[in-house]
């Protein structure tokens, strides 16, 4: 028994160390550099020397981004996250339900195996002016459509249109293959106990489906904080700051202004509060996801 | 403990695996020095169109063909991602050896750079005097030479012709006014359905129309930043009048759209534009089936002149053969270097080359936009006289960035040009 053992433990030495190994190195170790980078003045090339805690306290000096970029993500994860379960759910259910369902499914994920700095630039050209839709409206209808991404008050909604049609179909393969997973038996008790419709869908499906809202939810939030290529690409953070997000200061101070240690900073801020909400919403699941059939 | 030491062999492979690739990446910019032996040189460049690019390959074997052991590498990025790209390499450690510089950035990266003095300017066969003076010093940085320039630019005005026809408008005429510009503006205008002139928030396309407006200049002479400036406040005020009071210009889709003016220009939707001569031959070539003609910046009554910037070709400090490199550099600008390069469309930095820049364009242009080369002459030749180096501060990508995201909008009237001003001036002094 005690031999048993004493092999056991070995081979679970071996199975994890490559990961442990590989952890360590590309995530773990970065980690901590980050960290250690964010409290120096370290320019591309020149003198590094120890700055404390002025990196972060620029981050909230006159003139500086990081503010408006860290309200601009948050109001992008308030929005993006809600939209984009409440649609997939959505569609999952009616793609279930289709004769068609397979072929929906590669429509709808085919977004998501396309280069997203990609999609975001023909996208570009569907919104401005002169562009597919405005020219639509216009020999439709004779009326021009407004310049979205031009528009402070207009540019982030543009933005979220564009990674929510990005994004929607890794979300609804989850769900329809959660959807497709449901227990037969327990759908056919509640139909004999007389649930059907909305209360079938509320009280028995929706239940069943927490664990893949409970994923689906996380990633896409993870995601969400750490959007970049998008806004990037169709409004290069403008107009003003209206699209400019955390990850994008983080590129824009280090590659454009080419001060790593300043760049760090805000890095380390959106680790820690991504760190926080997911902790949240896994300490929160027990009250709200059903892993029991 | 059989497996402890398989464990431990694997750990000790994968370490020697990173170090062997650390090591790998490290060797890049250059084999160690030896005068005779092999070499290979990176050279990173920003694309420059498919015939550029092809001159240039060319003039990279015209390297190896006066000093056999030297190779050189061109590899080439968009020009909008050039600086990003060897801001990183150059954190990496993997900088390119020959680093192509344009005046604009030279202060933010001359750091990086050594500077092209005794050994490595005599390496290059640099001599003074058969520059032009403009083109050495603007590729300078606390006097001393960083690059030596393979071009000179200098921002002039680009129109279509047929739509000037089109419009019952003259042509314009060299030492045009800006009310005339706005006159033209509005007629041509008028005659489109659309506004004639495309604005721009990119710097020399942008301050080059502000400088000949009133002399407004962005930053000051020892590299300020200075928006706050009243001739910069005023003249931008007129410039995002443009589009918001007079209505002739289109205004950048988004602040994503840098090259906006030049792009809708060539596409045919607008029929002005302010664009470097670096374009003078491919904003013929690539229009949308129309003529065009090319004149000096329309001049208001306190202002006068242009901006020129020009770029260079110097050494990385982290280059490990940097004789070898001023060799190759000394021939991808020596006279038949920018003969070659100017008859390509490239406004050449050399005195002796002009006229092979004017006859390439007599012979590829004028054929089917006739009389095009007498115009860029006399052009180029009222540009020159008047232009002046632009000046920029050392963090010029942060700034060019927030011009970017505040002046959009200025254009569309959300804030006003004050307004925006003030945001860059805040954000961009350091």
């Amino acid at each position: 028994m005690q031999r048993k053992k004493k092999t056991d433990s070995r081979a679970a030495l071996g199975f994890l160390t490559p990961s442990a190994v590989g952890m360590t190195l590309f995530i773990l170790l970065p980690t901590l550099l980050a960290i250690a980078t964010s409290f120096f003045n370290w320019p591309t090339y020149g003198d590094v020397t120890f700055a404390g805690l002025d990196n972060y306290k620029d981050l909230f000096a006159a003139g500086s981004q990081f503010p408006a970029a860290l309200i601009n993500t948050l109001l992008f994860t308030i929005i993006v996250v809600p939209l984009n379960l409440v649609l997939t759910i959505a569609t999952a259910f009616w793609v279930s339900t289709s004769r068609f369902s397979k072929l929906y499914r590669v429509l709808f994920f085919l977004p998501v195996v396309t280069p997203s700095v990609a999609t975001a630039v023909i996208w570009k050209l569907i919104y401005q002016p002169d562009g597919i839709l405005d020219s639509t409206l216009q020999s439709m209808f004779g009326i021009h459509m407004p310049n979205l991404l031009g528009d402070s008050s207009t540019a982030m909604l543009a933005v979220v249109v564009v990674i929510l049609w990005q994004g929607f179909g890794y979300n609804m393969l989850i769900f329809s293959a959660a959807i497709d997973q449901l227990p037969q038996d327990v759908l056919d008790a509640s139909m004999l106990d007389g649930a059907s419709g909305l209360t079938a869908l509320l009280k028995i499906k929706l239940p069943l489906l927490t664990p893949a809202i409970f994923f689906a939810s996380t990633v896409t939030m993870i995601s969400a904080f750490q959007m970049f290529s998008e806004p990037f690409v169709l409004t290069a953070g403008g107009p003003g700051t209206s699209t400019v997000t955390v990850v994008m200061n983080v590129y824009q101070t280090a590659f454009q202004g080419g001060e790593l240690g300043a760049a760090a900073a805000p890095a380390i801020i959106l680790f820690a509060l991504i760190l926080v909400v997911t902790m949240i919403q896994w300490l929160g699941q027990k009250k709200w996801v059903h892993y029991d059939q | 403990m059989k497996l402890a030491t398989k464990l431990a062999a694997v750990v000790a492979s994968t370490a020697v695996m990173f170090g062997a690739a650390a090591c790998g990446s490290s060797s890049t910019s250059g084999s160690s020095d030896a005068s005779s032996a092999d070499v290979t040189l990176d050279w990173s460049f920003w694309s420059q169109g498919e015939e550029g690019n092809k001159t240039w390959k060319e003039l990279a074997a015209q390297v190896t063909e006066k000093y056999p052991n030297i190779k050189v590498n061109l590899t080439t990025a968009p020009f909008a991602d050039y600086f990003t790209k060897l801001q990183s390499q150059l954190a990496g450690g993997t900088a390119p050896c020959i680093v192509s510089m344009q005046s604009l950035r030279l202060p933010a990266f001359a750091k990086a750079m050594e500077p092209m003095e005794g050994p490595l300017a005599e390496a290059a066969g640099f001599k003074a005097d058969e520059w032009s003076p403009g083109a050495l010093k603007a590729l300078q940085s606390s006097d001393k030479q960083y690059a030596l320039p393979y071009g000179l630019s200098t921002m002039v005005m680009y129109y279509n012709k047929d739509a000037f026809k089109a419009a019952g408008v003259d042509e314009p005429k060299s030492g045009w006014t800006t009310n005339e510009f706005i006159a033209a503006g509005k007629k041509v205008s008028a005659s489109m359905g659309k506004p004639a002139f495309g604005e721009s928030f990119s710097d020399l396309h942008m301050y080059s129309q502000l400088l000949a407006f009133n002399g407004a200049r962005p930053v000051s002479d020892d590299g300020a930043l200075q928006l706050n400036d009243g001739k910069v406040t005023d003249a931008f005020g007129w410039y995002s009048g443009l589009a918001t009071h007079e209505k002739i210009s289109s205004v950048p889709a988004s602040s994503s759209d840098v090259a906006w003016g030049e792009q809708q220009f060539v596409a045919g939707n607008t029929a002005m534009a302010v664009d470097g001569t670096w374009n003078i031959k491919s904003n013929v070539t690539d229009a949308a089936g129309f003529k065009v003609g090319v004149v000096a910046l329309p001049q208001g009554t306190n202002g006068g002149g242009t901006f020129s910037a020009n770029s260079g070709f110097g050494i990385s400090k982290t280059c490990k053969n940097k004789e070898a490199a001023a060799k190759a550099i000394g021939v991808l600008t020596d006279a038949a270097s920018q003969a070659a390069s100017a008859k390509a469309g490239n406004q050449p930095a050399r005195l002796a080359a002009t006229d092979a820049f004017i006859q390439g364009l007599k012979t590829d242009i004028d054929p089917t936009n006739p009389g095009y080369s007498d115009q860029v002459a006399a052009v180029v030749k009222a540009s020159s006289e008047k232009a002046v180096p632009f000046i920029s501060t050392d963090n010029w990508d942060k700034v060019t960035k927030l011009m970017a995201q505040q002046f959009q909008q200025a254009y569309t009237d959300k804030v006003s040009p004050e307004e925006a001003l003030k945001n860059v001036q805040e954000s961009g002094a350091k």
